[in-house]
Formats: structure tokens, C-alpha cells, sequence
């Protein structure tokens, strides 16, 4: 890679400073299991590079106590695969950590470097936008909140600006009638070719759904939430034509793409397919 | 037959330092003073350079010397058929090919200065595809095709066109066959391009000495092949380079043959410093060789009970841009085309063709995966038609000791009906049920080991007792030295501890054709089964003078030479030779060598031939597969992998001969391919080319066969390095037609593929 | 190794239980510190992407692609290359020689540290769970048959349960 300045600031305001002042040719570094691989193929050579590795308000996990979680961006997916609380209070999210890539990657990958990274096919995206999370963005300009679909604007690209950092992700963790992440990939280790998370209250007490939410990843460039699939699964008992349906909806939302692990034809009729699956994995109270 | 030392799993003898990571790898090689290669590499398809300036790249600090072809010694160098300079002169023919190169301190200094090498091109009309290339009319991309030195008996390019070799099988009369036929199966197969992904990247150290002699350390399955292809390219006696083998990370045929050497030479040449160079991994998938990509037609005939009585195929073989061992496989595939079975009316033409894109190379099975493909996946549909049984038709047809061969020979050591009984009683294929999207499939496997190929052995008994083995063999993790060990120990006398192989330098050791085509175990175990009973002989000579009996009452046993019946009478072995040194003169030195002496070239018109290759490897596959009907995944539940070897002269690595072949040929079935996009590989890294993890793996089965040992291998031994590999995509095909009764045609088996077929009409 | 540009910063770190400090550009790689700075190359570079995983070296006891890491961020932490040999690591080079887990090498260093890793928190993997931990780890050579056989007949040395009959 070509060289670069590096600074280890330990606490956020300091990162905040010097993106601040060299905004434009500083990135920040967190897990670096993206970044590092591209700085290598020279994809990427900023003029310096700002790890947050040493910013200790970024590894913590805080527990709300009117439910939800807060995370610190520099939260390992090792670590949140692994957490007994989140595995018992938001199972779903410690699935979608525990499938990204293998666990030589999960060791150092980070939740808020993978969101920033934004690369098609990853796993806590679909996770987060079913959970309706929020992501806080911090810069010296202050801090501002984001729903987190809000955060994906494009193939690899975020709502990111040169000087912000994405510091914590603030998941809300109701009581849920249904939690699923379905993936289907072609390898373990590999990106979903569709991922879909679905996360739903209960409406009168057991078969039924409210306050339904789906976030996908994998199918097109940017991870989205299906809407119209949503709203075809809320209310009322979800029977084989009703799911039918919602599949059939599903794939009229997404806006497929086609790469070396799939079309985008094939990922449309996956969207279908998988949609169908989650929905009654979660129904039978199956996380994944 | 008991033997003591062959036969015996014996682990490696470098499996301590690799372990340790002590191994030196060519990425680990380094010199003093070494300097780091860079290649400026063809942005174009097809094109002819108009001019290269590399005055920006000269003036680059840290650069010290810079190479193009313009200069370069224009040697065309190849395998059979030479068509390949080491730098583009006059015309480049593939995106990536070497135009020239840069010398620098360092990788980074050297990449940032291939990147101010200035090429001037004007574009000529690019073929991506064999279809276009072997339209009348279609430019053609070696023009100059027919003033190429080839191999005369089995390669035959065809001037004036992009045909590199046009092999020929005519055996019988194909249209009284098929009118003999009660059924027919015809269909039409492809198969794609995939990479050897070895995981150690290519590297090379090259270093010219005071008097001009090159020496090069390489990363190499073949550092004789690399040796005389070097020789020919810069136009120098083979006596003047010197290459030695570092530990290989890994071949499969990828390193079989010359790909940087050329380039590190000429830049430590003009440099005066040695140049090191290590291929980046998207220079591997973009610029070094893939599986050469097939399209198979096949008709094949049977009579109403079973028997196979015609085959007409027609194989049109993607070359790439040069022939980096195309006219092998070619060779090879058109012979084996029709399968492993008596069929006596043959008609079958394998076409080479060049296209402009980066050269299809050799690479483990060497044009029988792809054979296999069409042929096993035919036999199936043959059967279905028949109402038979896909074990049973195999078995009534397959090859055994005598049967007349696609060329006309009378086959020995032949184990498949042994493989294939094997295979399938150990999937319980009488046992299957009928279950939806699920199904068991079968392949019949047999791979020639190249001809005309030699193995040469030294054998020194030193001071001390210990044995050094001298061959130009490499042992690229397939396990060659330990068997070769194995193979002296039992011909000596000796302790396999005793015994230990040396580094193939082509001053010192004597000439070998390479660790490739499943060659070794025989050549090269052949030559050293000479050079110990050579050396046998010696001492004995040596030791019945010195203890004054006659070499017959001498026995070797132990690490000690004793008269038989009085073992009192007795002398170390180490003792002897000492003493032996000064009475003679010298070391005890054994030697061994072997041609494929009886091999008949084919006759070019019939392909016919009394005995066209040394040996055939044997074997038979079953798989058993699940399909997902919703989303096309297939999924292998097991494996079985049955393989006639002769002898197994180390079961443990033969296993893991068998084991690992397989796993390359699921990731070949069901997952691996470069993709192309106008004559660019888009997929130049490990993330978007999939290998299989441990995670894609199924249980997996290894049967060894003995029992059909061969007369000319050494204790009856063969090859078996690439069998494994040959099968599996066929059993995997046949298993989805018997769980879906849909045929798949074209590799990989893609989940998108599988679900097109269950939507389509069958 | 990279050119000095005089970006390069003062690093503390352990390797192999020795304390080590260099003066080190941003730009090197926790690979290329360990194989050019401190001559340790049983840690080898095969793809620079972070998937074949011959590169990886255990961080403060959990495997990673040291491809995928600076150097300079590894500042106080505890490196172990294949070259610090332990207990655990020397029964798994034992087991890999006698199965036959070895056939080119190059991936082994990698592969005996995950499975050292593996072990020291899950002293009894089921196959899967093996499997799932050398995920990150591609071996060309052996189909990951005997690697596996090796890694399981070391847990129950460890455990002292004895050889399993492990199904293949």
C-alpha cells in the first residue's frame, strides 16, 4: 500500500478533530478486514489513516434499562456473537455477527466498520434495519441520529461525511413475537447472495403480526427494508397464500444486481424463496 | 507379497519443517543485493505495438533496469508446440501478456514503475470465443502458425488457421456403428475455465554469474521443463542455466511449465543483481493459465443389452492465447473421449483453437475432467434409455486386462471394474431408495500418463551408511519423496531412515520430465528401483572382496551386510563403505534411468497405436446428492473415491492424493470459474473466485484397489495423482439426473443452473 | 518492505512471549513486520484479501489474517507465530506429520494456530465446529480430510479420552 500517516487518538472528540481538520484525504480504520485488504490492491491511499482502535467509549455494550442496547462502533462481531445477554435479548443480531465471513475475520471486524464499509451481501444491515435501529454519527459539527436504512446510499457508499464517524448503533429490543435472519449464500464464508431479517411484534396474542419489519441484504447494492412485503404480512394469520403473496411482493421490491456469485434473475426469485422461508421459520419461533 | 518398506503409510520426512513454517518456499528465497521484478502487462486484447517507452520508468528512483521485448531475446518457447516469446515483440495476443519489466529496490517501487511504462497499441480485431475463431475468415492470431516447431507425432497445427492441433481418433466404421445401434444418446457438453488456486503464488530468484551462466530458483513442479524452455527462449545452451526446485506451495499443474523465469533472467541480466519476483494473487487469475474450457459434442450407440457399439464426439478446446500444454491436452482427451470402454467404432476430432484471451494451461487431469463430463454423463443417458442400471451398463462395457483400447491397444493393469464394484457397494448403491431431490450418481475414471517422458536417478551410499537419493523430482506435497525412499529401501536392503531425497538442482541431479501426469511414482520410482539395485550390486561386489565370499552369500539386512547363515560374518554398512572408499576410490553410486522406450507414436490419421501412453490410472466415483428444489442448492452427502493405482507404495499419501483431487473437482463441479468479460477476468480474487472451505466439504470415502498391479511399474505401482479430480463432476451430474431427471450440461453446476433445469421442460 | 518516508512510528509488542520494539512505517502489515523485520516467515502471504488465510498469526490468543492488520496497531499486544512453539502447537505438528495433514505445507502454520485457538476454548469440537473455526483458513491440497482427523485425535489426547474412531 502507498504510505500514509497514522494516528491512535483515544478519545472520539481527538478522532473527531483530525478528521475535522484533514477531511478529504482521512479515513478512519476500525476492524480493518475491509479497508486493509483494499489499501493493499491501492483501491484506496488516504493520506492518513485514523484508527479508532484505542477509543475505549467505542467497545461498549450498554444495556438500557427501558430495553435496548447501545453499541460502540468498535464492537467485534466476535463479541456480539458471543455475548450471552444480546444471544438471550436480540438473538437475531448475534446470528447475523456469527455468520459474517469466518472467524479469523469476526475477531477483528467491527459492527460500526462493517456498516460503514457497506458491502453489498453483509450480514447485520438486514438485521438492523428489521430491528429499526439507529446509527449516531459524531463529528466535531456535533452528533446527529440516524435511522439506520437511512445510512446506505449506495454500492459501498454511506450517508457518511468526510469528517463524521459513526460511533454507536442503538438497537431497540422490544418483546418480539418473531425474529429471523435467513442467509443464503453459496459458501459459508461468503456474502448473502440474499439475506432477509424479519422482526415482528404480536397483534392479539399468537398467530398474528404487527409492526412488522424486513430488511434485506445481498439482493441489490444497497441493504433496503420491504415495505410493501411488510405491510402484505401484518395483521391477521399469515396463511400459505397470504406468505405466497408477501413473496411475490418481495420480489417486485427488490432491485436486483448480478456479480460472480449469482444474477440478479437468480437473486430476484431468491428474494421469493427466502422470504417464504423466514417467514415461517420465524412463525415456528426460529431465529435463523 | 510382504515387503518391508513399500506399502507402509510413512508419514513425509519434511513434515516437521513444514509444520514449524521452516520450509523455503520461493516466496521465502532470497539473495543479497536482490532486486524485485515488476511486468508491464497488455492492456489490449489483440493488438501490435506500436512503440514502448519506458524512458519515465528509467528515470524512477529506484529502478535499475528495465526490459521489453523490443530488446529481448525472441526465442518462441511452448510444450509441443512452440508459439510463445517470453515479452509481446510485435504484437500482444491476450490481456496480461508481458510487454516488459521493471527492475526496482523494492515490490512497491518496482509495481509503481511498471505502471510509467508507456505502450503504444493499434488494436486488430480480437476473437473471445472458439466459435469466432474458427469462422472462415476470422484474423488469425498466430499467423506465422506454420513455421512453429511442434512435436511431429501428436500435435498437428493446422496453418493458416487459429487451429493449434486437430488430433484424430478413427477407429471402425462410425456409420455402420450407429446403424448397428438400437439406441442413441447425443448431447452436447461445456465446461468453463477455473484456476489451480495453489495458495503460494508464483516466485522466482534468477542470477547471472561472472562467466554468464543463469542460475534460477523457482517455485516449480519441473525445473528440468523450465530449464530447456528457458534454453529456448533467450537461445542458450541448456548447460549454461542452472534451476534448482525451492519448496512448492502447492502445483497442480500451474507450475508446471516456465511463466516468470524468462522475465526474472532477463531483468537480473540487466541488472547485474539477482531479481526476485512474486506474482500478486490477481496476477495469478488474470495473467498465469486456466483450465482449458471445452465444448463436447457426443453421440454415443449401444446395442439393446448394453454394449457400447459407437461414439462420435467432436471437442473444440479453448487454447487461449498461447499453448501452454493445450497440444497435451488435446492429445489426451481426444483419446479419451469415448470413456474407459470397449466401443469399436470410434469417430472422435479434438479441435484446439486459439482465442485472445490469457493461455488455458495444464491443470490436474489434464483434459479428462472435462472429457469425463460428457462422456460419463452420455453412458447415464444411455442407460436411461435402455431401462438400465447405470452400475450394470458400466460394468458390462468398462475396460479390463486386454481390452482394445479408443487407440487400438491392448490395455494391462486395468482395475476399473474393481473401482467401480468398490465404489458403489460403498455407497450402498443396491441399497438406494427412491427419495424426491435426492440421487446417487456414478463416473468411470481413467487418466494416461503422458509418453516419451524420462526419469533418471543417482543412488550415493555415503560414509556414514546413509543413503542420498539424486533426482530431478519434485515433491510438491503429493508425496514423491517419502515413496521414492520407500521404493529404495526395499530394493537395498535399507531402512526408509537411511535414505533421504535431495533437492532437484538440474547441475547436480540428473534429468527429470517433472512432477506432472501422474509420472513419478513410476519414472521416477522406476529409476530409482535401478539406481538401488545398481548400487545393490556394487556393494555387494564391494563387500563379498572385502569379506573375501561370493556376493550370493550376501545378504542386506539391518544396516549391516552378513553372510547368509552366519550372522557373526558381518559388516555396518557404514564400516564397509569407508573402507571400500580407499580400496576403490571412490563412493558407492548407484544409476537408473527409463524411457518410455516401447511407447508407439499414434498414427496421425487413425490415432491408432499398439501403445500410445506408459500406463492408465483407474477409478470409479459415487456420490450421493440432496437437492434443494426451491433454491437449486446442491448438495453432496457423500462421497466415495475408488482408484486402481497398482500398488499403493504409501497409503497415507495416496490417500491424500485422493482426497484432495476430489475436493478440487467439487469446487470444479459446483462452484469454481473465472468469468470473463471481453477477454478480462472479472473476478481476480478469492473472494469473488470460490474455493472450497472446509465448510463444503462432505464425508468422503477412499478406497484403494490393489490387485491389478502393473508389470512395468515398480512393485506393480502407478500414478494416481489426478483421478480423484476426473470424476467428480460427472457423478455429480448423473446424481442430479437420477434425483431430478434433469441433465445439467454445462460446468459449473451453479444453484442457479440446477433451478433452471427444475423450471425448464427437462 | 516499505521505504522510509519518515511517518514511522515507535511499536512495543510481544512475539512469541520475547518483547519486541521496532520503529515502524504505518503502511506494513503485521505479516511483512513479522517476516521482513523479525525474520519470522512460517506466517506466508497467499492472497491479500483475507480468505486463504496462510498469513494468519494468533492476536492476543485469537486467530487473524495478519494481512488484513497493521503492525503498528498490534502495539502492545501478544503475537504467536508457528515459530513459538507451546505444548498444544507441538502436539498438533505431531498429529498433522503422522495423519498425513500435510501434503504442500503451505497453509499448515495458519491452520495448527486456528486449531491451537480452537482447542484452548473448546477443548472437545464437534466436526462442525472445527470445520466453522478453520473456515477461514484454505487448504488446496488435502480436501481438509486429515487435517480435521488430526485436529479431533488432538483434542482427545488433550482430554485424555483417547483415539477417537473419527467418521471420514
Amino acid at each position: 500500500m502507498r504510505p500514509f500517516e497514522f494516528a491512535e487518538p483515544t478519545t472520539l472528540s481527538e478522532a473527531a478533530a483530525l478528521l475535522a481538520e484533514r477531511a478529504g484525504e482521512a479515513r478512519l480504520l476500525a476492524g480493518g478486514q475491509s479497508l486493509l485488504p483494499m489499501m493493499s490492491a491501492k483501491l484506496v491511499s488516504p493520506g492518513l489513516l485514523v484508527s479508532l482502535g484505542r477509543i475505549p467509549e467505542l467497545r461498549q455494550i450498554t444495556w438500557e434499562n427501558g430495553g435496548g442496547v447501545r453499541i460502540g462502533a468498535m464492537v467485534t462481531q466476535r463479541t456480539l456473537e458471543r455475548s450471552p445477554e444480546l444471544r438471550q435479548r436480540c438473538p437475531v443480531l448475534a446470528y447475523a455477527a456469527s455468520r459474517i465471513a469466518s472467524p479469523h475475520v469476526r475477531n477483528l471486524g467491527t459492527l460500526g466498520g462493517n456498516l460503514a464499509h457497506n458491502l453489498a451481501g453483509s450480514d447485520p444491515p438486514a438485521v438492523l434495519i428489521a430491528l429499526d435501529a439507529r446509527v449516531v454519527i459524531t463529528s466535531q459539527r456535533g452528533e446527529r441520529v440516524l435511522p439506520i436504512e437511512q445510512l446506505f446510499t449506495g454500492f459501498m457508499e454511506t450517508a457518511l461525511e468526510p469528517d463524521e464517524i459513526l460511533s454507536e448503533i442503538q438497537v431497540p429490543t422490544p418483546a418480539l413475537a418473531a425474529q429471523v435472519y435467513v442467509k443464503h449464500c453459496v459458501r459459508d464464508v461468503d456474502p448473502a447472495l440474499v439475506g432477509i431479517a424479519i422482526v415482528a411484534m404480536d397483534a392479539d396474542g399468537g398467530s398474528a403480526w404487527s409492526k412488522v419489519r424486513i430488511g434485506v441484504s445481498g439482493v441489490g447494492h444497497i441493504p433496503m427494508r420491504l415495505r410493501r412485503s411488510e405491510t402484505a404480512l401484518s395483521g391477521g394469520t399469515l396463511d400459505e397464500r397470504r406468505i405466497k403473496e408477501a413473496a411475490r411482493i418481495a420480489m417486485e421490491e427488490v432491485d436486483p444486481m448480478t456479480d460472480a456469485h449469482g444474477s440478479a434473475e437468480y437473486r430476484r426469485k431468491m428474494t421469493g424463496v427466502m422470504l417464504g422461508r423466514a417467514v415461517k421459520r420465524a412463525i415456528a419461533r426460529e431465529a435463523r | 507379497m510382504n515387503f518391508a518398506a513399500v506399502g507402509r503409510g510413512i508419514p513425509r520426512r519434511t513434515g516437521a519443517i513444514q509444520a514449524a513454517g521452516r520450509a523455503q518456499y520461493g516466496v521465502d528465497f532470497t539473495l543479497p543485493r536482490m532486486l524485485w521484478g515488476a511486468i508491464v502487462r497488455s492492456e489490449q486484447s489483440h493488438a501490435r505495438i506500436v512503440k514502448v517507452d519506458v524512458s519515465r520508468a528509467l528515470a524512477h528512483p529506484g529502478v535499475k533496469a528495465v526490459v521489453t521485448g523490443q530488446e529481448a531475446p525472441d526465442g518462441l518457447y511452448g510444450a509441443r508446440l512452440r508459439d510463445e516469446p517470453i515479452f509481446a515483440k510485435d504484437r500482444v495476443r491476450y490481456v496480461g501478456e508481458p510487454v516488459a519489466a521493471v527492475a526496482a529496490v523494492d515490490a512497491d517501487t518496482a509495481a509503481e514503475a511498471a505502471r510509467l511504462v508507456k505502450v503504444e497499441y493499434e488494436p486488430l480485431p480480437h476473437l473471445f470465443t472458439t466459435e469466432e475463431a474458427l469462422r472462415e475468415g476470422a484474423v488469425l492470431i498466430h499467423p506465422d502458425l506454420g513455421t512453429y516447431f511442434h512435436r511431429r507425432y501428436d500435435c498437428h497445427p493446422v496453418a493458416g488457421t487459429n487451429i493449434a492441433s486437430h488430433i484424430k481418433i478413427r477407429k471402425g466404421d462410425v456409420n455402420e456403428g450407429f446403424a448397428r445401434a438400437d439406441v442413441v444418446y447425443a448431447d452436447a457438453y461445456h465446461t468453463q475455465a477455473v484456476h489451480c488456486a495453489y495458495i503460494e503464488p508464483h516466485a522466482a530468484v534468477a542470477d547471472w554469474d561472472a562467466t554468464g551462466k543463469l542460475t534460477v530458483w523457482s517455485s516449480t513442479q519441473c525445473p528440468f521443463l523450465v530449464r530447456s524452455q528457458l534454453a529456448i527462449a533467450m537461445r542458450m545452451p541448456v548447460s549454461r542455466i542452472r534451476v534448482l526446485a525451492t519448496a512448492v506451495g502447492g502445483g497442480f499443474g500451474g507450475k508446471a511449465l516456465m511463466k516468470i523465469e524468462g522475465v526474472c533472467a532477463l531483468l537480473a541480466q540487466a541488472a547485474g543483481r539477482p531479481v526476485k519476483m512474486v506474482l500478486t494473487r490477481a496476477e495469478e487469475f488474470t495473467a498465469t493459465s486456466v483450465r482449458h474450457p471445452f465444448t463436447i459434442d457426443i453421440k454415443t450407440g449401444a446395442r439393446r443389452d448394453g454394449t457400447l457399439v459407437a461414439c462420435e464426439a467432436r471437442l473444440v478446446i479453448d487454447n487461449g492465447a498461447y499453448s501452454q500444454a493445450g497440444d497435451g491436452v488435446c492429445w489426451e482427451a481426444t483419446i479419451g473421449a469415448s470413456g474407459p470402454y470397449v466401443v469399436p467404432h470410434q469417430k472422435v476430432d479434438g479441435l484446439l483453437v486459439y482465442t485472445n484471451r490469457l493461455p488455458s494451461g495444464p491443470f490436474r487431469g489434464f483434459g479428462w475432467p472435462q472429457a469425463t463430463w460428457a462422456f460419463e454423463q452420455n453412458m447415464d443417458g444411455i442407460a436411461h434409455q435402455l431401462g438400465m442400471d447405470p452400475l450394470e451398463i458400466r460394468l458390462q462395457n468398462a475396460v479390463e486386462e486386454g481390452s482394445i483400447s479408443s487407440t487400438g491397444e491392448a490395455l494391462h493393469s486395468v482395475g476399473l471394474k474393481a473401482c467401480l464394484q468398490a465404489a458403489a457397494d460403498s455407497i450402498g448403491w443396491d441399497k438406494r431408495v427412491k427419495t424426491p431431490y435426492r440421487g446417487y450418481g456414478l463416473a468411470a475414471i481413467t487418466k494416461l500418463s503422458v509418453p516419451f517422458t524420462a526419469s533418471s536417478s543417482f543412488l550415493k551410499i555415503n560414509e556414514d551408511g546413509r543413503v542420498h537419493l539424486l533426482t530431478g523430482a519434485v515433491d510438491i506435497g503429493q508425496g514423491s519423496d517419502m515413496a521414492l525412499i520407500q521404493i529404495a529401501a526395499e530394493e537395498l536392503g535399507f531402512s526408509p531412515d537411511a535414505i533421504d531425497v535431495m533437492q532437484a538442482d538440474t547441475d547436480s541431479t540428473p534429468f527429470d520430465d517433472g512432477a506432472r501426469s501422474s509420472r513419478l511414482t513410476f519414472h521416477m520410482g522406476n529409476a530409482v528401483r535401478k539406481a538401488a539395485a545398481d548400487a545393490r550390486q556394487e556393494l555387494l561386489r564391494r563387500a563379498a572382496d572385502i569379506m573375501e565370499v561370493a556376493a550370493e552369500d550376501l545378504v542386506v539386512q539391518d544396516g549391516r551386510v552378513s553372510v547368509v547363515g552366519s550372522p557373526g560374518r558381518s559388516m555396518g554398512i557404514g564400516e564397509l563403505v569407508v573402507q571400500s572408499h580407499w580400496l576403490c576410490g571412490g563412493p558407492i553410486l548407484g544409476r537408473g534411468s527409463i524411457a518410455d522406450d516401447d511407447v508407439v507414436p499414434m498414427d496421425p490419421e487413425t490415432g491408432q497405436s499398439p501403445h500410445v501412453a506408459p500406463y492408465f490410472e483407474y477409478g470409479a466415483q459415487a456420490v450421493e446428492v440432496a437437492i434443494d428444489p426451491e433454491s437449486g442448492r446442491v448438495r453432496v452427502v457423500r462421497v466415495v473415491s475408488a482408484h486402481d493405482c497398482g500398488r499403493a507404495i504409501n497409503p497415507l499419501a495416496v490417500e491424500g492424493q485422493i482426497e484432495g483431487g476430489l475436493a478440487m473437482g467439487l469446487g470444479y463441479a459446483l462452484m469454481e470459474e473465472v468469468h470473463f468479460e471481453e477477454g478480462r477476468v472479472t473476478n481476480p480474487s478469492f473472494m469473488d473466485y470460490l474455493l472450497p472451505t472446509s465448510l463444503d466439504m462432505p464425508p468422503v470415502t477412499s478406497i484403494i484397489v490393489e490387485g491389478f498391479p502393473h508389470k512395468d511399474g515398480p512393485f506393480g505401482a502407478k500414478g494416481v495423482g489426478e483421478a480423484s479430480t476426473i470424476g467428480i463432476a460427472a457423478a455429480i451430474g448423473n446424481a442430479i439426473f437420477d434425483a431430478t431427471g434433469r441433465r445439467i450440461k454445462d460446468l459449473p453446476i451453479t444453484w442457479e443452473r440446477m433451478l433452471e433445469a427444475l423450471e425448464g421442460d427437462g | 518492505m516499505p521505504r522510509a518516508t519518515g511517518l514511522a512510528q515507535a511499536v512495543q509488542l510481544t512475539v512469541n512471549g520475547k518483547p519486541q520494539q521496532g520503529v515502524i512505517e504505518p503502511e506494513t502489515l503485521l505479516l511483512d513486520y513479522l517476516r521482513d523485520h523479525l525474520e519470522l516467515t512460517g506466517a506466508r502471504r497467499g492472497c491479500e484479501s483475507g480468505y486463504c488465510g496462510a498469513c494468519t498469526v494468533l492476536l492476543d490468543g485469537q486467530p487473524v489474517h495478519s494481512c488484513s492488520v497493521l503492525a503498528v496497531t498490534s502495539r502492545g499486544s501478544e503475537v504467536q507465530t508457528i515459530e513459538g512453539t507451546d505444548a498444544t502447537v507441538r502436539l498438533l505438528q505431531e498429529a498433522f506429520v503422522a495423519r498425513g495433514a500435510i501434503q504442500c505445507g503451505y497453509c499448515t502454520p495458519g491452520i495448527i494456530l486456528t486449531a491451537k485457538a480452537l482447542l484452548a476454548e473448546n477443548p472437545r469440537p464437534s466436526d462442525v465446529e472445527v470445520r466453522v473455526a478453520i473456515s477461514g483458513n484454505i487448504c488446496r491440497c488435502t480436501g481438509y480430510v486429515k487435517i480435521v482427523e488430526a485436529i479431533q485425535a488432538v483434542a482427545a489426547q488433550m482430554t485424555g479420552s483417547g483415539t477417537r474412531a473419527v467418521t471420514r
